[in-house]
């Protein structure tokens, strides 16, 4: 006698749309958890960038203004002042028992390109212009343009690269900045104190 | 009496394609130590990563201590940065001490005044009698007993027997080490930075040994 139709082993309805629910949730969950590691490590891999990229220019300008006269420097800002720009001479060593001094050299923030420049010679027929840098903040790290120290170091408003003096001693701020894929702005800061030796 | 026919299909047990829970073990095994080995790498190489930033911002803080330095007249350099706050050049607790703090170093436990830099030079503390009477100047935080007082001084002295800042040495260039407090006439100032702070894999230090000199004479007018 025939059995009818056959049963067959297989899931039910309920069961495969949980177990689809669950396959969901975890994908969902796991894109989420990849997409954040990818941030970080997009974050981490600017950060890092910034950061040998500020070293470099701060060792750059600070060796600028170690071999400098503290006579020639100019602006001559003291805290709460400070300057964007700082025009110096470096000695080139001593001739006939008198110091030479190398021709004026500037060092400066470009507002509004966040450009650091070096420059010879400026407005002189052989002007020497160097970019150093290109993603200076337009304002140091946690500054606002409100006429306020918004970071606790002394200064209002301060531009993304700034000098103060302190009879010899320069300090140099630096805040660079670059955006990750989100518009999300990532920004490393250095500030360093350097004495003239001259 | 029942027959067993084990030959028929309906007795065979499904083959199914399968692991058996020995492989199942084993390789969730190597997975395991797979999956640790992975996790081990990336913590080390976040551990070394912040090592190497604790280890440049110390570099840095002290390099920037000396350079303050420097920028003080010399012989006002000792009085300023050492550990009697009594002989500061601009007054008692004027100058910046021999302690500093490092923005982003958490100072060790029982630091100093819970600061991770320390500045040090050949120098040692001696108690200096003085008599009180008279209408002389009276000495800054000493002991009055009767008619002297006992108070503490640091004097930077010669005869300080400290291998890592090439002490005892001359320092006022008279070619001899002698016992006398060298802090107002000193050539050479031989200092010690040394920046000890809490790292995620304990106690580390970072110190810079110079010496600083002013050799340069001045012009007769």
């Amino acid at each position: 006698m025939s059995c009818g139709r056959k049963r067959r082993a297989a899931f039910t309805v309920v069961e495969v749309v949980i177990a689809m629910t669950l396959i969901g949730l975890v994908l969902t969950k796991l894109t989420l958890v990849m997409d954040e590691a990818r941030r970080a490590h997009q974050e981490e891999s600017i950060s890092m960038a910034l950061d040998d990229q500020a070293m470099e220019l701060m060792d750059k300008i600070a060796f600028a203004i170690v071999g400098s006269s503290a006579e020639s420097l100019d602006p001559t800002p003291a805290a709460p002042f400070y300057s964007g720009t700082i025009h110096y001479q470096i000695s080139l060593g001593v001739e006939d028992g008198k110091a030479v001094w190398s021709d004026p050299e500037v060092i400066g923030l470009t507002e509004d390109s966040g450009q650091v420049y070096w420059g010879q010679n400026v407005g002189a027929a052989d002007e020497r212009i160097v970019v150093w840098a290109n993603t200076v903040s337009e304002m140091l790290e946690d500054e606002l343009l409100n006429g306020v120290d918004d970071n606790g170091n002394d200064l209002a408003d301060e531009l993304g690269l700034a000098f103060v003096l302190d009879e010899k001693a320069v300090t140099i701020r630096l805040s660079l900045e670059r955006e990750r894929d989100g518009g999300k702005k990532i920004q490393v800061t250095k500030e360093t104190t350097v004495t003239c030796r001259n | 009496m029942r027959s067993t026919d084990l030959s028929s299909p309906k007795r065979l047990a499904p083959m199914r394609a399968g692991l058996t829970i020995v492989e199942v073990v084993v390789a969730l095994s190597v997975l395991v130590v797979a999956a640790s080995i992975f996790c081990q790498t990336l913590l080390s190489t976040a551990r070394v990563r912040q090592l190497n930033r604790d280890n440049a911002l110390a570099a840095d803080a002290a390099r920037v201590v000396l350079e303050r330095m420097r920028n003080e007249p010399f012989l006002e350099i000792y009085k300023g940065y050492n550990e009697d706050p009594k002989d500061d050049p601009g007054g008692n607790g004027t100058g910046p001490g021999h302690l500093f703090d490092v923005a982003g170093l958490e100072p060790l436990d029982g630091a100093p005044l819970g600061k991770v830099g320390r500045v040090t030079f050949p120098s040692m503390a001696v108690q200096v009698t003085a008599s009180s009477g008279g209408g002389g100047k009276k000495p800054l935080g000493g002991i009055t007993d009767g008619g002297t007082t006992t108070v503490t001084e640091w004097h930077l002295r010669e005869d300080v027997a400290d291998e890592g800042l090439g002490m005892p040495r001359d320092l006022n260039g008279n070619n001899v080490i002698d016992t006398a407090n060298h802090s107002g006439d000193y050539l050479v100032l031989p200092v010690r930075v040394r920046i000890e702070w809490k790292s995620g894999v304990g106690a580390r230090r970072f110190d810079i040994v110079t010496q600083l000199g002013d050799f340069r004479k001045e012009v007769e007018p």
